[in-house]
């Protein structure tokens, strides 16, 4: 009895969250952003009031998955982080279509945090972060390799950026700096900067998420036949 | 397999977007483009954070292939 109790609490603790739960939390940010919208708020606000109800599921969520996979938890919260800095590119490139290219008016939502600092730091964190999924699970899950490929390449971007920014003024803000390695105008043209970035991110986050969904069936088809060889059969005697 | 045609299909669908967008919106103020002189100058610098970046990726990939993690604790372990 005891040890049937024992199993049944992980597999308790890891179905998904209810239904209504992440249906209160929909209904409250839609709810939030319609009502800022309203008000006229800038974008970063309409789009924080999105995101704050969601953030007690995430919470939930990732203590979950600490609790019972450990390591997964910190391959759900890089995802989930990259998820929204994924969004924040592509808000970024719609602004451009919307403003005729015009940068000044297109920074993405939270355009106070657009500078190369940031940037530098939070894709040295990615890049690192990439590198340790792959020591955990790089041997088991293929698509992570490939985000590490373009996380790395990306890296190499922000690193040169970061530079140039911090010890060639003149020339990061008037002769090219800006552009970077293979943005438009920098050391080998492709396409100008943003657009450059938003593929850099695409090539970085999408095989993230679906590593991280390979992932987490394996954990639950694990866990699963753990608790299945515990539980006691009845012999009918 | 089909996960991975599916991925390679909204790759071909993403390039599409960030090239076209490129050639009809591109960026206002363009920006400005290097000098041949700048770039050969910078080649040294890319070449130091192209080696720094395979340098520490060479370390985790020696690392995942040859010391991997230990196992994750589990139910045996006393671990809930």
């Amino acid at each position: 009895m005891a040890v049937a109790r024992r199993a049944a609490l992980p597999i308790r603790s890891v179905q998904p969250l209810p239904a209504r739960v992440l249906l209160a939390s929909g209904l409250a940010a839609v709810v939030l952003m319609a009502a800022a919208t309203t008000q006229e708020y800038p974008l970063y606000v309409i789009i924080a009031f999105g995101i704050v109800p969601w953030l007690p599921v995430l919470f939930i969520e990732t203590l979950s998955q600490y609790r019972n996979f450990h390591w997964l938890a910190a391959f759900f919260a890089i995802s989930v982080l990259q998820v929204g800095h994924l969004g924040e590119h592509a808000i970024q490139i719609t602004q451009l279509f919307m403003n005729n290219g015009a940068l000044v008016h297109s920074h993405g939502a939270f355009g106070q945090l657009d500078f190369e600092t940031v940037h530098f730091f939070w894709d040295t964190a990615v890049w690192l972060g990439t590198l340790l999924l792959v020591w955990r699970y790089g041997r088991q899950n293929g698509w992570l390799w490939v985000s590490l490929v373009f996380a790395s390449a990306h890296e190499v971007e922000h690193m040169y950026l970061y530079y140039v920014n911090l010890f060639e003024y003149d020339f990061y803000h008037s002769q090219g700096g800006f552009a970077g390695i293979l943005g438009r105008g920098g050391m080998i043209p492709t396409v100008s900067r943003p657009y450059l970035h938003f593929g850099y991110n695409f090539m970085v986050v999408i095989p993230m998420v679906i590593a991280y969904l390979k992932q987490l069936a394996v954990s639950l088809e694990s866990m699963s036949r753990r608790t299945e060889s515990r539980i006691p059969r009845r012999t009918g005697a | 397999m089909k996960l991975a045609a599916a991925f390679a299909v909204a790759v071909v669908f993403m390039l599409a977007v960030v090239i076209a967008s490129d050639q009809m919106v591109g960026l206002s103020p363009a920006t400005p483009v290097m000098t041949d002189a700048d770039r050969m100058r910078h080649l040294r610098l890319v070449g130091a954070a192209l080696t720094a970046v395979v340098l520490v990726d060479a370390f985790f990939i020696w690392l995942a292939l040859r010391h991997p993690p230990a196992a994750e604790p589990t139910l045996d372990d006393g671990f809930e």
